[in-house]
């Protein structure tokens, strides 16, 4: 999973902010609940002690202190319903106090003595046992008996217990929740941006080769739709431009032709007369030797315009690549033996491919003889050839003068030079590595060079083998 | 000898006409296809070079029509296309040879020197230049007497320059001959080999017989005419 894509990042939001909304709808719940059961516990215990107030308290200069204690026994019984129940007399003399609760949930008689004038009111308590107890307290006067203080109060477990239950819903349901969310919403990203993937994957299909092709454009009528009709738009711009770079690379090296014919002819016409001085004879060698070479740059464009519109027949016939190496680099031998460079060729595996012979040795012929051009006498070239999976790569290792980092993406282009004043020095029309670039495009192909500066290149060019690797 | 020549670019048709006429050939000079025609049908010719960008009748529709007056008279065609596809086009249409603009004077010589010889000549099966000898059949040299040792493209190239002995032969034509269009780039290969050769077959000798003409190409001083 690429944690860099959309797909993930979107999803990862949109988890983390459902748990936060989860979280935060939690601890609303938990708090109104916790709220919500205080405060009607509160109100049976505020209900209770005006019940005994008003119902036994006040009659009990007549009615005695034993028919309270009875009728408290008998209507409220505390200690069955786990509640703490205390009458305080003015002199802090106890009438009645509960026994312990049934659930022995807390001690009633550590609950600690408070002042009768207290108002009337609500406190909690934290016993030395830990429990807390919440207590209400009204102070009764009972006409004819003076003043007392009626303290009912509940522990706080049975609420607590409650809100543990839910905390602990809580906690086993929501990251399944949450869980559940992500991969559903993951699934639903990638069904929505699966039309990007198909976009994708035909835009990487368009090279400089089939401009002329289109991107699917979903009729949906959203972003995807715009961005995919966008994209066409602007492949059908680069083909145009692509198109007239092709165009008036053809017209000018056409055009060129002739003039460069009559200008060739009249000097070769006008040296074949003896009388020439030697000055001028000089003059008009000089300028030949130009014009061959300017010959040769208008042939290289028109082959490389004829390759880039697609218009180079190439005539296909199935052959072992080593061997075309193995004989090109033999016919080369003399021209490395001239600068004292070691040449050889290594054949790790048979390499059939199908493709023009003819091209294919011009990229080997131009690729070895630069190499030979490079290379300070004394050093080495090696020609190897393999199959590599259901390619066929042929590499040419130099220890020659390398190419600066900097340059290796523009090598290939057309009259790019590394070294201006040498390469010039060394001949070439500067285009023989872009045409080497295009007759393997041609043949689905590719080239590509590595390189340590200053002291080796590595040039590479991978076909497609002819047939399958026979294991 | 009398050579038409079809061309419509009026430069090309002057420098060419110059140049095959020092060469002591005669040369009438057409400049469209139409009137080309009315030549090739009004007189007896030796050779036709034919243009194929022609105004009013295509190269190729002349090229038909002539080869159906004429099965023998040999058509050397220039052009500015070169695709495989024309060339078998204009093969399959009768023409005997094919130069590709922009070309080397000296290679159109050869080109025109080669049709002429065509069948005229039975071949000599030793050829001669000065004290240099170069047999055909049994593929050997000898040099004032001397047997010389060549590899298999030394002779190749010896025997190619030897054929054209007198006639200046450009890079671009040895490399066609001798190697293949492959090499049709700028390595040096041909001038490494040259000088394999001058090693081999002049030096030590005189006169020295392998030549080079600067900015054209090389030559082998014709024996015969000295």
């Amino acid at each position: 999973m690429n944690i860099k894509s959309i797909r993930f990042r979107l999803t990862l939001w949109y988890g983390a902010l459902l748990a936060l909304l989860l979280a935060a709808f939690s601890l609303a719940v938990y708090w109104g609940l916790d709220r919500y059961l205080r405060s009607m516990l509160i109100e049976t215990l505020a209900a209770q002690s005006h019940q005994i107030g008003d119902e036994w308290l006040a009659g009990i200069a007549t009615s005695g202190e034993d028919y309270l204690i009875d009728e408290i026994r008998e209507h409220v019984s505390p200690e069955n319903n786990n509640r703490f129940l205390r009458v305080t007399r003015a002199d802090g003399s106890i009438v009645f106090q509960s026994d312990q609760p049934r659930d022995e949930s807390f001690n009633p008689a550590a609950v600690s003595k408070v002042s009768i004038s207290t108002d009337e009111g609500m406190r909690q308590e934290r016993l030395p046992c830990g429990k807390e107890l919440l207590i209400y307290s009204l102070p009764f006067h009972a006409t004819g008996a003076g003043d007392f203080l009626i303290e009912v109060g509940a522990s706080l477990s049975q609420i607590n217990n409650t809100l543990h239950g839910l905390v602990i819903i809580f906690l086993a349901t929501l990251p399944v929740a949450i869980a559940i969310a992500a991969v559903g919403g993951y699934g639903l990203m990638r069904r929505a941006l699966r039309p990007v993937d198909e976009i994708t994957r035909s835009a990487e299909r368009i090279s400089s080769l089939n401009l002329s092709q289109r991107l699917p454009v979903p009729a949906t009528g959203d972003e995807i739709e715009r961005l995919s009709a966008t994209l066409n738009r602007m492949i059908a711009r680069l083909e145009d431009s692509f198109k007239q770079i092709t165009r008036f690379t053809a017209d000018a090296s056409h055009e060129l032709r002739t003039p460069l014919t009559v200008v060739r002819g009249e000097l070769e016409i006008a040296l074949r007369n003896g009388q020439v001085p030697a000055d001028i004879r000089e003059a008009i060698e000089s300028t030949l030797e130009e014009t061959e070479r300017l010959s040769k740059i208008v042939n290289d464009l028109m082959i490389l315009s004829k390759l880039d519109s697609g218009q180079m027949q190439l005539e296909k016939s199935i052959f072992d690549l080593g061997e075309l190496a193995a004989s090109t680099t033999d016919q080369l031998t003399v021209l490395a033996d001239e600068k004292q460079v070691s040449l050889s060729c290594s054949l790790r595996s048979q390499a059939k491919v199908e493709a023009d012979r003819a091209r294919i040795k011009q990229v080997l012929v131009n690729l070895i003889d630069n190499a030979i051009k490079y290379t300070p006498a004394g050093g080495r070239i090696e020609v190897s050839v393999r199959r590599e999976d259901s390619n066929a790569i042929i590499e040419i290792t130099d220890t020659g003068i390398g190419v600066p980092q900097e340059e290796l993406p523009r090598i290939f282009d057309r009259f790019y030079r590394v070294d201006k004043a040498r390469s010039r020095e060394l001949g070439g029309s500067g285009l023989g590595l872009a045409i080497s670039k295009s007759i393997c495009e041609a043949h689905n192909g590719r080239i590509w060079v590595t390189s340590i500066p200053g002291s080796a290149s590595t040039f590479s060019v991978e076909l497609p083998a002819a047939e399958k690797e026979v294991s | 000898m009398r050579i038409l020549f079809v061309e419509d670019e009026r430069k090309v048709a002057s420098f060419i006409k110059k140049g095959l006429e020092a060469e002591r050939y005669a040369v009438d000079v057409a400049h469209d296809g139409i009137s080309g025609l009315d030549f090739a049908e009004s007189y007896q010719y030796d050779l036709v070079i034919l243009d194929l960008m022609l105004p009013g009748m295509s190269g190729t529709e002349v090229l038909r029509s002539i080869r159906r007056k004429d099965a023998n008279v040999p058509i050397l065609v220039l052009t500015a296309r070169d695709s495989i596809d024309d060339k078998v086009k204009n093969f399959e249409s009768g023409c005997d040879d094919y130069l590709t603009k922009p070309f080397a004077f000296a290679e159109l010589l050869a080109r025109v020197k080669a049709l002429l010889r065509r069948g005229a000549v039975e071949r000599k099966s030793i050829l001669r230049a000065a004290d240099l000898t170069v047999d055909l059949n049994k593929r050997r040299v000898t040099r004032a007497g001397r047997m010389i040792d060549l590899t298999v493209k030394e002779y190749a190239l010896l025997e190619y320059l030897m054929l054209n002995a007198g006639q200046v032969v450009s890079r671009a034509m040895i490399i066609e001959h001798v190697w293949d269009h492959s090499f049709d780039s700028f390595t040096n290969i041909v001038d490494v080999y040259i000088r394999y050769l001058r090693n081999k077959i002049d030096e030590g000798f005189e006169p020295k017989l392998i030549q080079t003409v600067r900015g054209v190409g090389y030559m082998i001083k014709a024996g015969d005419e000295e």
